[in-house]
């Protein structure tokens, strides 16, 4: 199945195209990079599932450039291959100067994190981490907001800081399947079998959690998120919150569980702690802002939170909830990344404060970011009720205080977004704006429907990623509760 | 001597003759444009002589010299710095006043110490090779003589340098006086008394200031800055590729006894290094002084590997010492080759402030590109050379379980991050208005072109050296 290396090889190609061709007819760019998204779409969806690759790469330490592609890969790669063809609609008009650079930097960066949800070699897995870091820098350095140099040094140094904990506990796994079998490995199901003593268990998970958290992010590491959110691009935005941090979820689910289950289960108390004070502080926080992005980007923080609690406790109706927070959470801070980037477009300003009684000019807009604020609160029906509720009844079984706290939280939800629908949206009118165009419309209503399906027919979702939860599932079961 | 032994010597060989033709043509005829040619051409004879014939086994060719796989690939090395020193030089110094040719005269010379040392097996090579390597640096770096930062920097050298040969012949002295023997393999006597042990700090000093690690860095920031771009290249990577080479052998042959201090000292000196290094590399505009402190910090994660050396013989030892030292080469042959073409030797200063690099892409993409590569490269990103280095190197400090090394490791490479960072930012910054002059001929182009692709090509597929570099290195 070499066809699958294509699906990493083809958005680099696509976008160096995209570059190409900006350069022979200025504008042509989003065109081709739609249609190269499209043609993406296609040949992604006639892949089967379960097909694999596995081709040697650096014999020297038995490294293999091995892709593997199950539901839960399949259900990632077609969110983030959405978002993507949002990110480029979203970014028709906003961006301007140098248009091939940018779609370039979008489409490699589109490489780095299919790589991440397909690499089955813990060393080809940090090569796509860390490759889909670099366009996303440049992404935010060159087209961000007014303070993107600093956001940009704080994203860059925060996961590539906390990413090489991770490359010495990799290198820590191969070393000690070397001692055991004397040969090295990078590969997760053979890493998955190795027998490791609870000690070093113990700090090669600390080097996985500490990488995964930062890119979750979980609350004592989460300070880049904030500034980058708010400084990236609209297309920035959108890919960040809708996909990015969803790579350290899928670290968790693909990798730091299956291969540590002991260290992760000796580890849940505390883990989970963080997640409920990630949720309690995101909530706060995103209460207090003044900056519509700046807003949403505290909230995802909170969302997060739920992630990170769900999938620690370990029960398999929490670990369903997680995943569907994944996708919905995805959807929904992705609509309202966009909704902001209208509006910074309108207005030149993010500021709350100046904004005001939005919805007599634009009343289309008001309503449809409405529902995505719902969303968000996890109104029952959108898509983000079912992760919740799941996340919260699973934790409940385990554990009982830290369920009830984070269920407090969906008050705080409640406050921070009823909070900013109203400062933008209603009172006496400050501001005269435009209303969506056609565009824009086509593209918020498509996320609306996104969000109502995966509300009224999660089961979907669930189906896909079924396979791969309940092998979890299985190892949890194995694993003797402390 | 039969004949084997000379086919062995021949890039020796044919570098010294190389040498003699550049004397009498600069006698009889000067022509910038010819001496660079010759320059060239023997280096590039004398790099085809040492690939078509690599030894696979050591062999020793007299007392004094020994023809071994580590020697040979770290000479390679030595002779890939010299043809890109040569390439970039006739484009750079086209407009400076002084007489051309001697510069490829000493280049030679040095590179003919530095491949010297390279096969150096004996006390009495090893000092007349780094003399032989380091004099001509002194006049290179001074070659424009209007420059008073390039004189400053030579003199600074000049006295350091003479301080430190005055250390390693101190050193060998003491050894030879315990042990008997001047043979580099059999030096270090394997009953040492607390003569033999000064001894070898001494050397061990004498080395770490080749190599700028702390506490000997002082002079590496200034130097670098003084001289031109050329000789600050040559003195990164030639100089530092032939005293790792020696480094690496003296450490490989250390008698368990000397394990236990050498152990404590190079990791205090690696760990000092790394930080200090990095740290003080934060707040520089000059990328000549960032490069500096960042070649600090850089001999310092290398030596990591020369500290596993002395604990066990493992075959990773060398092959991560190797890719290493080739990653930091390739990286330092493009970031000084960009700037380079940059600058114009004749001018007061070179153009080495982060502000002159400023918006750099939007005006030369592809310099900008180079650029980020090679400082991405340092700092040890994935998909180019460097990550595979600094793999190798986490590998070998992880297996022998050195934690305060690999601690200071992420500390400085996080440190590092930043600097490094702060360079490339500047170059997609929104630029000064105004075109920058680029120099620069078609062959020195495609020269740091193809130090780009392969840059990139090791770091994308590492397998095509990594997996040979055992056969490379380790005699059968």
């Amino acid at each position: 199945m070499v066809a699958l290396s294509l699906l990493l090889f083809l958005p680099l190609i696509l976008g160096i195209l995209a570059w190409g061709a900006e350069r022979v007819r200025a504008g042509s760019a989003n065109y081709m990079s739609l249609a190269g998204l499209g043609l993406l779409l296609v040949f992604f969806l006639s892949l089967q599932a379960e097909s694999h690759l596995k081709l040697v790469w650096f014999a020297r330490f038995n490294v293999y450039f091995s892709l593997y592609l199950d539901g839960l890969a399949q259900l990632m790669i077609l969110l983030t291959l959405l978002l993507a063809v949002l990110a480029v609609l979203v970014s028709w008009r906003e961006i301007r100067s140098n248009r091939g650079f940018f779609h370039f930097n979008l489409m490699f960066s589109l490489s780095g994190i299919i790589g991440v949800f397909l690499a089955r070699d813990l060393f080809l897995f940090f090569l796509c981490w860390e490759v889909m870091l670099l366009p996303m820098t440049a992404l935010i350095l060159i087209w961000g907001h007014e303070g993107r140099r600093y956001a940009a040094f704080k994203f860059f140094i925060f996961t590539q800081a906390s990413s090489l904990l991770m490359l010495i506990a990799i290198i820590g796994l191969a070393l000690a399947q070397l001692s055991a079998s004397g040969q090295y490995s990078f590969d997760m199901q053979a890493l998955a079998k190795l027998d490791l003593p609870m000690a070093s268990q113990w700090w090669l998970m600390l080097g996985f959690f500490i990488a995964f958290a930062v890119k979750l992010p979980c609350v004592p590491l989460h300070t880049w998120l904030p500034d980058a959110h708010t400084q990236a691009p609209t297309a920035g935005s959108v890919l960040l919150a809708g996909i990015l941090l969803k790579t350290g979820a899928y670290g968790f689910i693909r990798i730091l569980m299956p291969l540590f289950p002991e260290a992760a289960q000796a580890f849940s108390p505390l883990a989970v702690s963080l997640g409920v004070f990630s949720i309690l502080y995101g909530a706060l926080m995103a209460f207090s802002q003044n900056d519509f992005k700046r807003l949403v980007a505290y909230s995802s923080i909170s969302h997060m939170g739920f992630i990170l609690l769900a999938l620690f406790s370990w029960h398999p109706l929490a670990l369903q909830g997680a995943v569907l927070t994944m996708v919905a959470h995805g959807i929904s801070s992705a609509a309202l990344f966009c909704i902001a980037g209208m509006l910074q477009q309108r207005l030149h300003s993010r500021e709350l404060s100046k904004m005001g009684g939005l919805w007599s000019s634009a009343p289309k807009m008001a309503a449809l970011t409405l529902v995505f604020v719902m969303a968000g609160i996890g109104m029952p029906g959108l898509a983000n009720f079912n992760g919740e509720l799941l996340s919260l009844l699973g934790s409940y079984k385990i554990f009982p205080i830290h369920a009830m706290l984070a269920a407090l939280a969906i008050i705080g939800s409640a406050l921070y977004g009823l909070h900013l629908f109203q400062r933008a949206f209603q009172g006496p009118a400050n501001q005269q704006v435009v209303d969506l165009d056609k565009r824009e419309l086509t593209f918020c209503l498509l996320l609306l429907l996104a969000l109502v399906y995966f509300g009224l027919q999660p089961q979907s979702l669930l189906q896909i990623s079924e396979p791969w939860l309940q092998q979890l599932g299985q190892i949890a079961t194995q694993v003797v509760r402390p | 001597m039969n004949r084997i032994e000379l086919i062995s010597l021949l890039p020796v060989l044919v570098l010294a003759s190389g040498i003699m033709v550049l004397m009498l043509q600069t006698a009889s005829r000067r022509s910038e444009h010819l001496s660079r040619w010759i320059c060239l051409l023997t280096l590039i004879l004398s790099l085809a002589a040492q690939l078509w014939h690599y030894p696979d086994a050591a062999q020793p060719i007299t007392r004094l010299l020994a023809f071994e796989p580590v020697g040979a690939f770290f000479g390679i090395l030595v002779l890939v710095a010299g043809v890109s020193v040569t390439l970039i030089q006739g484009p750079y110094a086209a407009k400076q006043r002084e007489p051309a040719e001697e510069f490829y005269l000493l280049l030679l010379c040095s590179c003919l110490g530095a491949l010297l040392l390279t096969l150096a097996s004996h006390v009495g090579t090893v000092i007349l090779s780094l003399e032989l390597m380091s004099l001509p640096f002194l006049a290179m770096m001074a070659y424009n003589r209007q420059r008073t930062d390039a004189l400053e920097a030579a003199f600074k050298y000049l006295i350091l340098s003479g301080a430190a040969s005055s250390l390693l012949l101190m050193g060998f002295a003491l050894l030879y006086v315990t042990g008997g023997t001047l043979e580099l393999a059999h030096i270090l006597p394997e009953q040492p008394g607390l003569l033999a042990r000064a001894g070898l700090v001494l050397v061990m000093a004498a080395l770490a200031f080749k190599l700028s690690l702390v506490p000997l860095h002082i002079w590496t920031a200034d130097v670098y800055q003084g001289a031109n771009l050329s000789a600050t290249l040559l003195l990164t990577s030639v100089s530092k590729a032939a005293a790792f080479a020696l480094l690496i052998k003296l450490m490989l042959a250390t008698p368990p006894v000397f394990a236990r201090d050498l152990y404590l000292m190079l990791s205090l000196m690696a760990i000092a290094s790394m930080l200090l290094g990095n740290w003080l590399a934060l707040l520089q505009n000059s990328i000549k002084r960032l490069m500096a402190y960042s070649a600090i910090a850089h001999m310092g994660y290398a030596l990591v590997a020369a500290i596993v050396a002395t604990q066990s013989g493992h075959r990773l030892v060398v092959e991560g010492a190797a890719y290493y030292l080739l990653a930091y080469l390739i990286a330092s042959i493009l970031i000084f080759g960009i700037l380079a073409l940059l600058s114009d030797l004749g001018a007061d200063a070179d153009k080495d402030d982060i502000h002159d690099v400023k918006g750099l892409f939007w005006q030369h993409p592809w310099l900008a590109v180079g650029l980020s590569l090679a400082f991405l490269s340092l700092a040890g990103m994935p998909i180019t050379v460097g990550f595979i280095g600094k793999f190798y190197l986490l590998t070998l400090a992880v297996k022998s379980e050195l934690w305060w090394l690999i601690a200071a490791m992420l500390l400085g490479s996080a440190v590092g991050l930043y600097y490094y960072l702060r360079v490339i930012f500047s170059l997609y910054a929104e630029g000064k208005k105004g075109e920058t002059a680029v120099t620069g001929n078609h062959t020195s182009r495609g020269w740091l072109g193809l130090m780009a692709a392969v840059l990139l090509l090791l770091g994308i597929l590492p397998g095509l050296l990594g997996d040979r570099l055992g056969l490379l290195l380790l005699s059968s």
